[in-house]
Formats: C-alpha cells, sequence, structure tokens
C-alpha cells in the first residue's frame, strides 16, 4: 500500500500548492488578519488600538504611524498647531504624461495633506515644541521640492520661535521625478538644520521610526547632524543603500540584522532605542535636561525645603 | 586603440582608413602617402563627428560622460596644476583610493585639489573602486577642507563618480553620515569653493562634494539622482528604456542650467572631451580661473553668504511662492496669491454671512 500512500501525498501537495494564493494588496488591507511574529495569524485589532500604538503585544514589532497619531500621541490629542508649509511647483522638471501630477493627487486624497512632510507645533509639559514628521504612505515619504521646503520652514519656525525641533523621520530617499531639484534639496536641508544648531541654541532631536534610506538618512536625518538620535526598536531599518542594491554590490548572504535599529546601535550611529510607549517620556526627560527646566516633583521638594527651613528658623 | 561608442560606427570606419592611409608600410605594399585623400577623409570625419555630436539625445550624452577615454580627474589634475601633493587617509580609519587630494599650485596661487577618479584601464580602476567613494574618501575630504579653509585656500572639486559605494562595511561606517557632514562642511566653508562635473554626478556620492560656491559642468557631462537605468528599472522594470529615463529626468548641462542648478556649463570640443584634450584643458582653466577671480575679492561672511542664497534659491520661483527678498533667511515670502488665498480661508465664515446678506437684499429691493 506504499505507492497509494505516496500518490495520495503527492495529490495532496499539488492541491495545496493550487490553493496558496497569495491575498492582493487590497484583501490584505481589508483582512482583519495580519500574520507578525508567531506561526499563526495575529487579529489586527490586538496591534492596531490606542494602547497598542501599532506595536505588537508579543514581539514588540512597530508598524508605521501616520504624522497626525503622531502627533495625537506626543502633544496630545489636537493640542497642537499644524503649520502651513511653502508650495512650490509640482513638477519642476516637466516630467513627461503628467505621471507625477497624478501620482501626488492620489497621494494627497489618501493623506489629506499637500507633501509628505508634516509640521506642527504644540506645548508638551510647558516647553515649546516645533516637530515635523514625515508620512510614508506619501510616496514613500520621497524628499520632493515642498516636502523639502517644508522641512525648511520647520527649522526657520523654530529658529523664530527659539523652540527646540523633534523630528520623526522616515522615507525612502529623494524623489525620482524631481532628480536634479531634488537633489539639491539634501544640500538645502542640510543647511536649514545646521543653521537653525548655531543660531538657536536649542536642541534637535531625531528620531528614526519604520524605514529610514537614501537622502534622508544622508542630510538632515544624519546621525551625527541631530544631537540626540533615539529610534524605534523592531521594525525600524537605518541605511544609505538599500538592501537589494547592497546584495548585487557585494554578492553575498547578508546578515539577519543588517541595517536594523539595534545594529545601529551597536555600530555607534544611534543614541538608544525606545519602545514607542515610552519614548515621549523619555524626550521630555531629555529636552529638560538640556534646557534646563525643572521638573514640578522638583519644584516640590524645593518647597519642603523651604517649609523645613521655616520651620526650624 | 580607440574605443567607440555604438551611434559611431561611421565615424570609426573613416578613421580606421585614415590609419591606414598615415602608415606607408602595412601590407598592401604601400610606398607613397597620398596626402590629398588623407585631407579628404580628415574633413569628412570632421563633418560626420559635427553631425553626430551636434544633436546627441540625453541617452547618448550618458555614454559620452561614461566613455573610457574621457579624461579623469588624474590627468586635470597632473595638466592643470604645478606642484602636487598628495595628501591621503582619513586619519580614524583608511584611505580611499577613489578620491584624489592635495594641496597644489594654479597659476601661482595655492589650491585644494579633490578629485574622484574612476581609473583609465581595468587594473587602475577596480584599484580606485570605479569612483566610488568609501566612507573613509568623505572624512578624508572634510580633514583637508577644514585644513584649507584655515589657511584660506581655494578649494577645487572635480566630480566624476557613479554614486557612493553601496556595500557592507561602508553602510555599517556610516556611508549617509559622511555625507551629510560633507555637505554640512562644505556650507561652512569661508574659502571659494569650485566644482567642476566633469563625468557621471551620481546622486548623493555628488552632491556631497558639490555644494559649492560655483558649480560648473562639461557640456557632455550629467548629474541626476539615479542612473537612467536605474530609473527605468524602478519605474517601468525594465533596464532597457534607458532613453526616456534619461530625457525625462532632465540629467545634462542645458536642462540643468534652465533649472538654476549649476552656474556655468563649459563647452566640450566636437566628438567629446576625449578627442581633443588640450582644447577642454584650455577650456576649464579659463573657467576656473574666471570663477576664482570672481570670488576672490569676497570677504569671509560674504562667501558663506552667497553660497547659503545661492542654494537657498534653488527651486524657490514659480508656483504660489516668490523669491525671498530677505538675503539669508531660510523662511520663504509667500505671494500676493498665495496671502488673498489665505485671507479667504480665515473668513470664511464672515464672507458667507456677508454673501447671504446682499443676496437677501438684492431679492428684497426687487420685490418691494
Amino acid at each position: 500500500m506504499n505507492w497509494i500512500s505516496k500518490i495520495l501525498k503527492v495529490g495532496e501537495k499539488i492541491k495545496t500548492n493550487i490553493q496558496k494564493k497569495f491575498p492582493t494588496k487590497k484583501q490584505q488591507s481589508e483582512s482583519k488578519w495580519i500574520s507578525c511574529c508567531s506561526e499563526y495569524p495575529n487579529l489586527k485589532s490586538e496591534i492596531f488600538n490606542e494602547e497598542q500604538l501599532n506595536t505588537c503585544p508579543r514581539c514588540d514589532r512597530h508598524y508605521p504611524f501616520t504624522p497626525r497619531e503622531r502627533f495625537n500621541h506626543f502633544f496630545g490629542k489636537n493640542n497642537y498647531e499644524i503649520l502651513d508649509t511653502p508650495r512650490p511647483p509640482d513638477n519642476p522638471i516637466d516630467w513627461p504624461d503628467k505621471i507625477y501630477e497624478k501620482k501626488l493627487k492620489k497621494a494627497r486624497e489618501l493623506t489629506g495633506h499637500h507633501c509628505a512632510v508634516m509640521v506642527a507645533q504644540g506645548k508638551r509639559d510647558g516647553i515649546k515644541i516645533t516637530s515635523f514628521a514625515i508620512d510614508s504612505r506619501f510616496i514613500g515619504g520621497s524628499i520632493n521640492n515642498s516636502s523639502g521646503e517644508a522641512i525648511v520652514s520647520c527649522f526657520a519656525k523654530a529658529l523664530e520661535d527659539k523652540t527646540p525641533v523633534l523630528g520623526w523621520s522616515e522615507g525612502g530617499g529623494q524623489a525620482m521625478y524631481q532628480s536634479g531639484i531634488a537633489l539639491q534639496f539634501m544640500v538645502k536641508t542640510v543647511l536649514a538644520a545646521n543653521t537653525f544648531k548655531k543660531e538657536s541654541g536649542q536642541p534637535y532631536i531625531n528620531i528614526y521610526t519604520n524605514k529610514v534610506y537614501g537622502g534622508i538618512t544622508a542630510s538632515f536625518a544624519a546621525p551625527s547632524l541631530s544631537d540626540i538620535a533615539f529610534s524605534e526598536p523592531k521594525g525600524t531599518m537605518i541605511g544609505f543603500a538599500g538592501q537589494a542594491i547592497v546584495r548585487n554590490q557585494t554578492r553575498e548572504e547578508l546578515n539577519s540584522d543588517f541595517q536594523t535599529s539595534s545594529r545601529m546601535l551597536e555600530v555607534g550611529f544611534v543614541d538608544a532605542i525606545f519602545h514607542r510607549k515610552e519614548i515621549n517620556d523619555k524626550i521630555m526627560n531629555i529636552l529638560k535636561i538640556l534646557l534646563h527646566k525643572k521638573n514640578n516633583e522638583f519644584e516640590a521638594t524645593d518647597n519642603n525645603t523651604k517649609i523645613r527651613e521655616k520651620i526650624s528658623a | 586603440m580607440r574605443n567607440y561608442l555604438n551611434f559611431e560606427d561611421k565615424i570609426k570606419n573613416l578613421e580606421n582608413e585614415l590609419d591606414k592611409l598615415k602608415d606607408p608600410y602595412n601590407n598592401e605594399g604601400l610606398s607613397e602617402v597620398d596626402t590629398n585623400k588623407i585631407s579628404k577623409i580628415q574633413s569628412e570625419i570632421d563633418e560626420k563627428l559635427k553631425e553626430v555630436y551636434s544633436d546627441l539625445n540625453p541617452w547618448q550624452i550618458t555614454l559620452v560622460a561614461r566613455h573610457e577615454d574621457r579624461p579623469k580627474s588624474k590627468f586635470f589634475i597632473d595638466n592643470l596644476f604645478e606642484e602636487f601633493i598628495p595628501l591621503s587617509g582619513d586619519r580614524f580609519y583608511g584611505e580611499d583610493k577613489s578620491v584624489i587630494s592635495g594641496f597644489a599650485k594654479f597659476e601661482g596661487n595655492s589650491i585644494l585639489v579633490i578629485g574622484q577618479e574612476k581609473g583609465d584601464d581595468l587594473d587602475s580602476r577596480i584599484k580606485r573602486n570605479f569612483g566610488m567613494m568609501r566612507p573613509e574618501g568623505y572624512r578624508k575630504t572634510i580633514r583637508l577642507m577644514r585644513l584649507a579653509d584655515k589657511f584660506k585656500i581655494p578649494i577645487i572639486f572635480f566630480i566624476d563618480t557613479p554614486g557612493a559605494y553601496p556595500g557592507v562595511g561602508a553602510e555599517e561606517r556610516g556611508q549617509a553620515e559622511a555625507i551629510a557632514k560633507t555637505i554640512e562642511c562644505s556650507m561652512e566653508l569661508g574659502v571659494p569653493t569650485i566644482s567642476v562635473i566633469i563625468g557621471e554626478g551620481g546622486s548623493g556620492g555628488a552632491v556631497a562634494l558639490s555644494s559649492s560656491s560655483k558649480v560648473l559642468m562639461l557640456s557632455n557631462a550629467i548629474y541626476s539622482v539615479i542612473s537612467p537605468e536605474g530609473c527605468a528599472t524602478i519605474l517601468w522594470r525594465d533596464p532597457t528604456k534607458t532613453l526616456e529615463a534619461a530625457k525625462a529626468m532632465k540629467l545634462s548641462a542645458k536642462d540643468l542650467l534652465n533649472l538654476g542648478v549649476i552656474d556655468e556649463i563649459i563647452t566640450e570640443p566636437v566628438g567629446g572631451a576625449h578627442r581633443d584634450r588640450d582644447f577642454i584643458l584650455k577650456n576649464i582653466k579659463n573657467s576656473i580661473f574666471k570663477n576664482l577671480n570672481d570670488l576672490k575679492d569676497l570677504s569671509r561672511d560674504e562667501i558663506i553668504n552667497q553660497r547659503k542664497k545661492k542654494f537657498l534659491s534653488i527651486g524657490r520661483s514659480g508656483g504660489f511662492v516668490t523669491q525671498s527678498t530677505d538675503e539669508n533667511s531660510l523662511s520663504m515670502k509667500t505671494s500676493f496669491f498665495m496671502d488673498i488665498k489665505k485671507r479667504i480661508y480665515t473668513f470664511k465664515k464672515e464672507l458667507i454671512i456677508f454673501g447671504f446678506l446682499a443676496f437677501i437684499f438684492v431679492i428684497l429691493y426687487y420685490f418691494l
């Protein structure tokens, strides 16, 4: 009976292979389930809720956060002001067939924002902070002229108001559809960050989230350009060239931790890695230390000592 | 042995014929050199070259920019400058041979030269890593740029690279960090800096060294965010559609001058820089000399401000914005239309109420 069981096995294999269709992106986004760390799929509602903040409860994998979610989480819901950013021409190098305009229109409908970068100003613990965040749903978070100008204007506004800058960086680099112009925005954003750092005397804190590559890591979000560089844990990748390019160039198998945030911590390009639930407090801690701001608790102890002095007197 | 591009077939045949004629001891046993025929063929070649090179498409320009015989940084450094002293090492990790750097004299004045070198034959190309710089190379240029700044020596960059090297080691030693630091350092320099794009200016590897007071470009050089092949692969999943990609990316010198990304084009001889090296040497020399002279009398702050203003103004014309009148401000001035639009948005409610009241008045007036 051995050959019969063999045939049955082969038949089953064929059946499973036919049935094993990969779901489309639309099906994936509509599905209630997501495959994360365990063998079995996880419920999306377990990960994408306000308590978990788009992180997996089992493996701490961090899923993308949109700028609005980010600001809501950091400043408190609607406790901040979204700033207007400049709007240079959409297609400065006349890319043929209006391909780029169509892409921009789609992205604008999806995100409801003019460019990939959102700039906000708000207060947390009494400190006014100017913050920018990049939306990677907006054509991969690539920096075109309006996004670049937004970052420049964020630094300009912070310089004017003398506030610290908090950057949430992610995205794939410079926009290919604006070739020469987009490339110059590497210089412009570095220039803006540098002017801010020199003239304002305020800190610039940069946090790596999601995937940060290319012209973004090589300009305003460079590890050494920001005063403090934090990163989110699992799910964050930091590098210059993408993994496929590195693999093609070197023709080697890459280590599984290549370009991950934990590897970048080992190599020395990130100050620390914090979970999304605690990162806000850590940022405020370091800001208070850098700006010589006193905690409420400290004030309380001060009062206590004063009272004690009075009593003793 | 010369190298020919695929659109130069006719020129290749003619030049081979010419070489045969010029050599009287070839296998056919000719004893006389036919000068008439030689001059005739020579003029024919010149005509053909003019015909082909007067109307190159962007992809053909890319091929010319990458031509094997094209003069490289080393040739320009050897022939433009006297008393060149090569300096190497970044003092942190190692020496990057893909960038040649050192102090020299140019027309009697001290100068710092930094040139990305691709190499002339296979061995030197491997040694030079095909002009792809590693973080060590960028850190070396930062070290030398600071040194030149200290002694008030102008800096000249020659740019010829396909891009920064995408290797595992380079990534982990901080390729991105080194590029950002180079840009930051070159924006802080108080001495005139001039970049000359002599071949390929590829992506972040090129922009790091071309954030200078003046960016010059040879007429058949290219400067873009990604190679045409890479762009075609990403857009159409077809690496052969290079012509469309090259056209769309506006990577040629003429287009970039119109966009304001570069400041000046240095004309090349007919048939590309490799066909008449003396001609291109003379042109580059004149151009660098003129630009250095223009920047010579500026003070430290003026140079820094000029550079800052130049880069901040790129990509700001057109659309809903106008040029900021304040020279060194980071922020842009919004234009008249933008102001009106903004006001309409802010007084939306009042405007609607006002319009509604006016409408009622008109109706009442009509009926009563």
